[in-house]
């Protein structure tokens, strides 16, 4: 026993030293090629960096320029709208259809799979496809006039339209992810709370109310959290769709056009690191909500 | 009341195959106009194919350059998922097993990593890469890849490990086991059904991913599919033919693992996002 015991400390050791190697790489490495650039943004923010020349420190010229920089409030009220969007349109139906799907017996699985399936396409791919949908010319309008469905006719990816016709396309591609993330959280709820609710005579929508929302109060919260988070630095379909031209500008639109085409590196930065502050403001933001109501 | 109750049944299961409908149509347009001409399409865009035939997919397929550009998917996201399964396995057994004070630090680290934004080190990285020959090359978008992905998959492997018994552990060491003989022989043995997981998850994430594969490797020989395919659409999209055929070309091999594997896709893709 007393040998066993020695073996097992000499084990532990020389356990340390092995664990010591094996985690300082794996962290090495990733803190090398996510966390030093980003740092290195946040230095770059305050320079006149091109993105191939020197760096001079120049202050807080950057963002005083973005301050000033009319497509930057454009981005924002893009972000916001983008925001607002998702947090309500995609929460919504994964919310409604998933509370139906797990209280339907039959085909629920099907269902399921039909619902998620756009979820695994890529952006670029889908983007493309929807963009010859909104084809002025040769698309859906065509359609719709042919059903005598004019009003519904229009140039779907014109300025005053674009924002919107590009979150379809990633709402679309979306919220059966969130359906399937309601419907694991809804499965944990015990059956016997809705048997007893029924009894006292509960209505649906007091069961949806009372029971249902309470119950998956932390996986509505984390999405409604990853979402918020998500809308300041989303990209891929609007990049895809239009470039962020007029009336799609987002943040992470203006930030890749600086830094990568008009050579603008530390402006860009400048850019990301407001997105960052953003995202910064609503973890905290949420992070005294939990305090508050924990109190 | 039997009556009433079958009734709202079949409105309930009507309601949600429209939704289906609705939800699938997009997909089943494509898939139709890809065996259509172009100028049945630009004349109306729904329709069936009245002469489906395959001179669209092999006109696509070649002007696609879809050999290579497949080819480059698979060796960016086979290797990329490749060394994660392992990393990830690695770092998720020290950060449960180990006695290193610093494990806990790097459990919050790797917590916060996962919401690190790409767009918080785009722009330094790109110019670095640049400077170092690793824009336009495969082995660069990988390095990035693989640190994107050791965050998530290693806190997914951590969980999974926190369920294996210690004492299997104990017994091993009693044997004479050395610490990578523990995870050679029981650990990952165990752990093949997150590794699975894990595997679907990056897998299918840089398959589809495209903000980095379109900075990254900007040649079109070296693009990947998804990357290859905006590229082609703003080539040859005055042709909506091709746009809807290499459309489908570009989706179908992720479309069928979905089909063949679909409950296994829909839970490994929304792990970890519930706790």
């Amino acid at each position: 026993m007393y040998k066993i015991r020695i073996e097992h400390s000499l084990h532990y050791k020389r356990e340390s030293r092995i664990a010591f190697f094996s985690l300082a790489p794996i962290f090495l490495y990733h803190f090398i090629m996510i966390v030093l650039p980003s740092f290195n943004t946040l230095y770059s923010s305050f320079t006149n960096w091109n993105g191939l020349g020197t760096k001079e420190l120049i202050g807080f010229a950057n963002y005083q320029d973005l301050f000033k920089d009319p497509n930057f409030y454009n981005a924002i009220e893009n972000n916001l709208k983008w925001m607002g969007i998702f947090l309500t349109i995609p929460i919504f139906l994964g919310l409604i259809l998933g509370y139906t799907l797990s209280r339907v017996k039959k085909g629920s699985l099907f269902f399921r799979a039909a619902y998620f399936l756009p979820y695994v396409i890529s952006a670029a791919i889908a983007g493309k496809i929807f963009a010859a949908f909104y084809n002025p010319y040769f698309g859906i309008n065509i359609a719709f006039k042919a059903f005598h469905l004019d009003f519904l006719a229009r140039d779907w990816l014109a300025p005053s339209n674009s924002l919107f016709s590009v979150a379809f396309v990633d709402m679309w591609h979306w919220w059966g992810f969130l359906l399937v993330i309601i419907m694991s959280a809804l499965q944990q709820i015990e059956p016997k709370l809705y048997e007893s609710a029924e009894l006292d005579g509960a209505n649906e929508v007091q069961k949806m109310w009372y029971i249902t929302l309470p119950s998956i109060k932390q996986t509505l919260i984390f999405i409604v959290l990853a979402t918020m988070v998500w809308s300041i630095g989303t990209f891929d379909y609007v990049w895809v769709m239009t470039k962020g031209g007029p009336g799609s500008e987002l943040l992470s639109t203006m930030l890749y056009k600086n830094a990568l085409f008009k050579y603008k590196g530390g402006y860009a930065c400048s850019i990301s690191v407001v997105q960052t502050f953003i995202a910064f403001v609503i973890f905290a933001g949420f992070g005294l909500i939990r305090k508050k109501m924990e109190d | 009341m039997s009556i009433g109750k079958k009734r709202n049944k079949v409105i309930l299961y009507t309601i949600l195959s429209i939704i289906a409908l609705l939800q699938l149509f997009p997909l089943i347009l494509t898939l139709f106009n890809s065996f259509r001409t172009d100028g049945a399409i630009k004349k109306f865009p729904v329709g069936f194919p009245t002469e489906p035939n395959i001179d669209n997919f092999i006109k696509a397929w070649k002007i696609g350059g879809y050999t290579k550009a497949f080819s480059n998917s698979f060796t960016i996201s086979i290797v990329t998922t490749v060394i994660i399964m392992f990393v990830s396995i690695i770092a998720g057994y020290f950060l449960v097993r180990s006695n290193l004070k610093i494990k806990n630090l790097l459990f919050v680290y790797f917590g916060i990593a996962l919401s690190i934004p790409i767009f918080s080190y785009l722009v330094p990285l790109y110019y670095t890469f640049s400077t170092l020959n690793l824009v336009n090359s495969k082995v660069g978008l990988i390095m990035i890849y693989v640190a994107i992905h050791i965050p998530f998959n290693t806190l997914l492997a951590r969980t999974f490990i926190l369920g294996i018994p210690r004492e299997l552990d104990e017994a091993a060491i009693i044997d004479g086991c050395s610490t990578y003989q523990i995870l050679a022989r029981i650990i990952f043995p165990l752990a093949k059904p997150i590794m699975s997981t894990i595997a679907l998850i990056v897998f299918v994430a840089t398959w589809n991913e495209f903000t980095l594969a379109n900075t990254f490797l900007q040649q079109p020989m070296l693009k990947t599919a998804a990357t290859r395919y905006v590229l082609f659409v703003g080539e040859r999209g005055s042709d909506l033919s091709m746009v809807y055929t290499a459309g489908i070309i570009t989706m179908l091999p992720i479309i069928i693992a979905f089909f063949v594997l679909q409950n296994f896709f829909i839970d490994g893709m929304t792990s970890g996002s519930i706790k």
